[in-house]
């Protein structure tokens, strides 16, 4: 079967549903690796035919896949199938034997389609046949019904007998292969060359000529099929709003991916509310907007939140259906807050102290006792913590206080209603009762940072609470066989593990990983994040590395001084010298495996070399070693590389290291290591260092 | 103006011509139509079942004295189960709301996705709360599981918020306020007892009688389902018991009288007898 050549083909495939998940739609886009169209792609793949050009798009409504640039049929793929030894394959004379040309048969298989090739070390005859390659147009039914069934969602449902599972009822497909419609069918559906387009409500229906007239109709209906241009559109449209009014966006990024997937055809709106609800916290009113209503809210120049708010809308809205809509959302609003200021007046009639005893019946972790536990642990660990960062007693009073107090907030109601706002609640209701501003400000601080876009906590105070309440999770999580894999961290370890970083890296905390953490696991797990925390902060990765094998690697702070340090000398020439004498030293002694004399014994040199090497060591030994205790890392390098680099060359083309005079060897090894040990214990371990190498 | 029992006629008039039995409200406090038997027992097993109902709702938790324009302890549900779910499920119940007056040209129609699930009742599903103008005014579930049995084939539930509903056909943003007939509204009709009730919910409740019914109501219901499945069971009787069991629980619940340990037990315990009545009404079908 010989098929010529054709033309590429683009190729639509629209999987029409109800509704489809918002959240589980932005999650998917919101990553840097879109993995609809990853397994798009692989499917293609292992179904041999190429395309140009893969992209998936989607809408509440639908997911669209187009294929740009798609080959004819599927690329040839030779076939080989091993069938008899060589030996019992031909006779002496070299004529094929009866068993063969039996299995030919049996196989539909020619002489002429046979090969001899080695297996296993011995010759044996293989029938060698194309597989047919089959059209694309024949394989695309196969191709996006495996598509269909193997995307993945976090939920999936049934809606009639067919079998089939989606997030939810599936109600059309439609496929083109180049102008041809495919009638392809998946459970009881069978596409057709329709596309249905929702219009205030109302079902219409497009018949589709072809895969343009197809964006056509879209485009005609005002449906943004990109997520990336819809969410660009939607944010211009409220910026543009919120300009209008003098004031900016109140930043809630999840909200707007959110929002993204609740719309095919965004349109805004702006409307003021009752300044009476400005009296509440500016938190429960956001939050209140964005999670009951997805409304966005408006800041001041001052950062204060403005008695407004934008609405996103779905479908062309003439002014007067706005009108409308505006009034009904302003009703909503306003009996959602006056709830949110039920809340507030319940949760103050009780005073937060009273309410931390409920704590005992709040489990904190399975296994790791209750809130209650973990807030009294809170109290013990912020004593020494105090004392250890020689916090002010001011500071220490608040920081006690507040871990009094941290945890009792999560019995509030309002924090049952909106649980992103712990620790919030806490800040307004320790304030209501009366506490120190420290204390509040600090309760309100301690999830901080709850993303990586947010702030630190700005009170000394806060700053260690959140410290300690991340520590004492991490130590109960790895307590408790709950460290994070490669691909799941459903306690969110690495986040917090990064925050504590970042905590004492932002104040300078004189804390060591050991003074925080017994489990040695952890500590490592501490410095991994160490490591790419740096690294992202622009440190090249083998200075990191060369700074944690080196001393005090278990101080966080300092780890970042030094390798500050080290990273405005490592393009100097010196610096490379001293990698090149660490390097080759720590080469040799790989090799060894004898334990080596804690002193160099001068009455064994056998060579001149050593000896001058010896003096070296013995003149700047000193001097380097101040000049580290200084920090002064560029004088320290270059003294080390001036007095090494030209002298250890020499050495290693001139003396044969591993003399066959096992002391002689030894007190050899021993000098190197004396060298090496003068940088490697006072500076860092410069044979992490790749550059140069 | 409609008005809300024009509302209430509307929607069975609707639903009778789309081939629903309209049924009448169950007789005991239950937190939604879901536990109406009708629902419960409806949407387990194979025979097909389109029933449409109004159901009284009791949330005590949910009560806010009378204060809030939104939120009461006691509301009014309609419920619709169609099994199997049509395919054109989600027009039919657009069109309903076309039915009822309402002009959805002038609306912001939303389906926001809404994995429901009653853990008292052991029931799941994939849906939507509908939102009108930002205003949840329905709950749209397709049943996947009842009473932890997985259904087959599957049930759609559509269970409107009605004093919503209706705020939107009167213009009004207080559901005290909507005209039940022309010369009545809702509040002269549930004012006095909406904050009566609140006071006893939260207030004035004996909470040591409550716990002493709960007890007695899971016995009854225990003794009545036997010890092991069985298919000759009194189920209705069972399945009665196991209502007031979780209404006790929410009252108790609104008292703050239930720790927040206390909680899962306490609602495990109700899904276990709802289990078990599902277990033996299932052995009972021929």
């Amino acid at each position: 079967m010989k098929t010529p050549p054709k033309a590429l083909e683009n190729v639509l495939f629209e999987i029409g549903s109800e509704e489809l998940p918002a959240t589980n739609l932005a999650d998917i886009f919101e990553q840097p690796d879109n993995v609809l169209e990853l397994k798009l792609k692989k499917i293609l793949e292992s179904h041999r035919i190429q395309a140009g050009k893969v992209t998936v798009w989607a809408t509440p409504r639908r997911i669209v896949a187009y294929l740009e640039s798609v080959s004819a049929v599927q690329e040839a793929k030779e076939v080989m199938t091993r069938v008899l030894v060589k030996e019992e394959a031909y006779g002496a004379d070299g004529k094929p034997s009866e068993k063969l040309l039996t299995i030919l048969k049996h196989r539909n298989a020619a002489l002429a389609d046979t090969v001899i090739a080695e297996a296993n070390g011995k010759p044996y005859v293989f029938i060698k046949k194309m597989e047919p390659a089959q059209k694309t147009a024949a394989l695309l039914g196969e191709i996006f019904e495996t598509y269909l069934k193997t995307l993945s969602f976090p939920k999936n449902m049934r809606w009639d007998d067919s079998g089939l599972v989606f997030p939810r009822p599936i109600r059309s497909l439609l496929c083109f292969y180049g102008r041809k419609p495919i009638r392809l069918k998946i459970g009881h559906l069978i596409a057709k060359s329709e596309v249905w387009v929702f219009s205030k409500s109302r079902r219409l229906r497009f018949a589709v000529k072809d895969i343009p007239a197809y964006f056509q109709i879209l485009k005609k209906n005002g449906i943004l099929l990109s997520p990336v241009e819809r969410k660009q559109t939607i944010s211009q449209e409220l910026d543009r709003l919120a300009k209008a009014s003098g004031a900016r966006l109140y930043d809630d990024p999840f909200l707007l991916s959110e929002v993204n997937f609740l719309v095919e055809n965004p349109g805004g709106l702006s409307a003021p509310f009752a300044e009476e609800f400005l009296k509440l916290p500016m938190e429960v009113l956001t939050v209140s907007m964005a999670r009951k209503q997805r409304l966005f809210g408006l800041v001041d120049r001052e950062g204060r939140v403005m008695a407004r708010f934008l609405a996103v809308l779905d479908g062309a809205t003439t002014d007067k259906q706005k009108k409308i809509i505006v009034k009904n959302m302003e009703g909503v609003l306003r009996a959602k807050l006056k709830d949110s200021l039920f809340f507030y007046r319940e949760d103050t009639k009780v005073p937060l102290t009273e309410k931390r005893k409920e704590l005992a019946s709040l489990v904190f972790l399975k296994g790791a006792g209750s809130m209650l536990e973990k807030s009294e642990r809170l109290v013990k660990l912020s004593e020494t913590l105090a004392e250890d960062l020689g916090l002010a007693p001011a500071d220490k009073k608040a920081l006690l206080r507040a871990a009094f107090l941290a945890k009792a907030d999560l019995l509030t109601q309002m924090v049952g209603e909106f649980p992103e706002l712990q620790g919030i609640m806490g800040k307004y209701y320790s304030r209501e009762n009366g506490e120190d501003e420290a204390v509040a400000s600090a309760v309100g601080e301690q999830y901080l940072p709850r993303m990586v876009s947010d702030p630190l906590p700005a009170t000394p105070a806060g700053a260690a609470l959140s410290l300690l309440d991340k520590a004492d999770l991490l130590s109960a999580c790895f307590r408790l066989g709950l460290e994070p894999t490669s691909s799941l961290d459903p306690y969110g370890l690495r986040r917090s593990a990064t925050a504590i970083l970042k905590i004492i890296l932002e104040r300078r905390m004189p804390l060591s990983l050991q003074r925080l953490f017994v489990d040695k696991k952890l500590e490592d797990f501490m410095k991994e994040r160490l490591k790419a925390l740096l690294t992202d902060q622009g440190y090249r990765e083998d200075i990191v590395e060369a700074v944690l094998a080196g001393p005090h690697s278990d101080r966080v702070y300092e780890v970042s001084q030094r390798a500050s340090l080290l990273s405005e000398i490592a393009e100097e020439v010196f610096f490379m010298q001293a990698c090149k004498v660490v390097e080759r030293t720590v080469n040799i002694l790989k090799g060894n495996k004898e334990k080596l004399p804690d002193q160099v014994n001068p009455a064994v040199f056998t060579e001149d070399l050593e000896r001058r090497v010896f003096e070296r060591y013995e003149a700047f030994k000193n001097k380097v070693q101040q000049a580290a205790d200084k920090r002064d890392f560029r004088l320290a390098t270059s003294l080390y590389a001036e007095s090494f680099f030209d002298i250890l060359s020499e050495f290693f083309d001139k003396v044969f290291v591993n003399d066959e005079d096992l002391n002689v060897r030894k007190n050899r090894l021993a000098l190197l290591c004396a060298v090496k040990n003068l940088y490697t214990t006072n500076i860092s371990d410069l044979s992490k260092i790749r550059r140069f190498q | 103006m409609v008005y809300f029992q024009d509302l209430i006629a509307r929607l069975s008039d609707y639903w009778a011509k789309k081939g629903c039995a309209i049924l009448q409200p169950y007789d005991l406090e239950v937190g939604a139509g879901t536990f109406h038997p009708a629902t419960f027992f409806g949407s387990l097993g194979p025979q097909p079942w389109k029933v449409g109902y109004v159901q009284p709702t009791r949330r005590p938790t949910d009560g806010r004295y009378g204060d809030n324009p939104l939120r009461t302890q006691h509301y009014y549900q309609y419920q619709v189960i169609l099994k199997p779910s049509p395919d054109n499920v989600q027009d039919l119940y657009l069109d309903s709301l076309r039915a009822v007056g309402l002009r959805l040209e002038d609306h912001d129609v939303r389906f926001v996705q809404d994995d429901w699930e009653s853990p008292t009742l052991g029931a799941s599903g994939l849906g939507w709360e509908v939102w009108l103008d930002s205003l949840e005014v329905t709950q749209f579930t397709y049943f996947q599981q009842m009473a932890g049995f997985a259904l087959e084939p599957i049930s759609c539930e559509i269970t409107y918020g009605l004093e919503r509903i209706c705020m939107f056909l009167q213009g009004r943003h207080d559901l005290f306020e909507l005209q039940w007939t022309k010369n009545l509204t809702y509040g002269q009709i549930h004012k006095k007892d909406e904050e009566e009730r609140c006071r006893y919910n939260f207030d004035t409740s004996d909470t040591a009688m409550l716990h002493k019914l709960f007890e007695m109501y899971e016995a009854e219901a225990k003794r009545l389902l036997g010890d092991e499945p069985s298919a000759k069971t009194l189920v209705l009787p069972a399945y009665e018991f196991t209502l007031k069991t979780s209404h006790v629980f929410n009252m108790l619940d609104a008292r703050g009288a239930v720790s927040v340990n206390e909680r899962p037990t306490y609602i495990a315990r109700v899904r276990n007898l709802a289990k078990r009545c599902a277990q033996n009404y299932l052995l009972s079908l021929p």
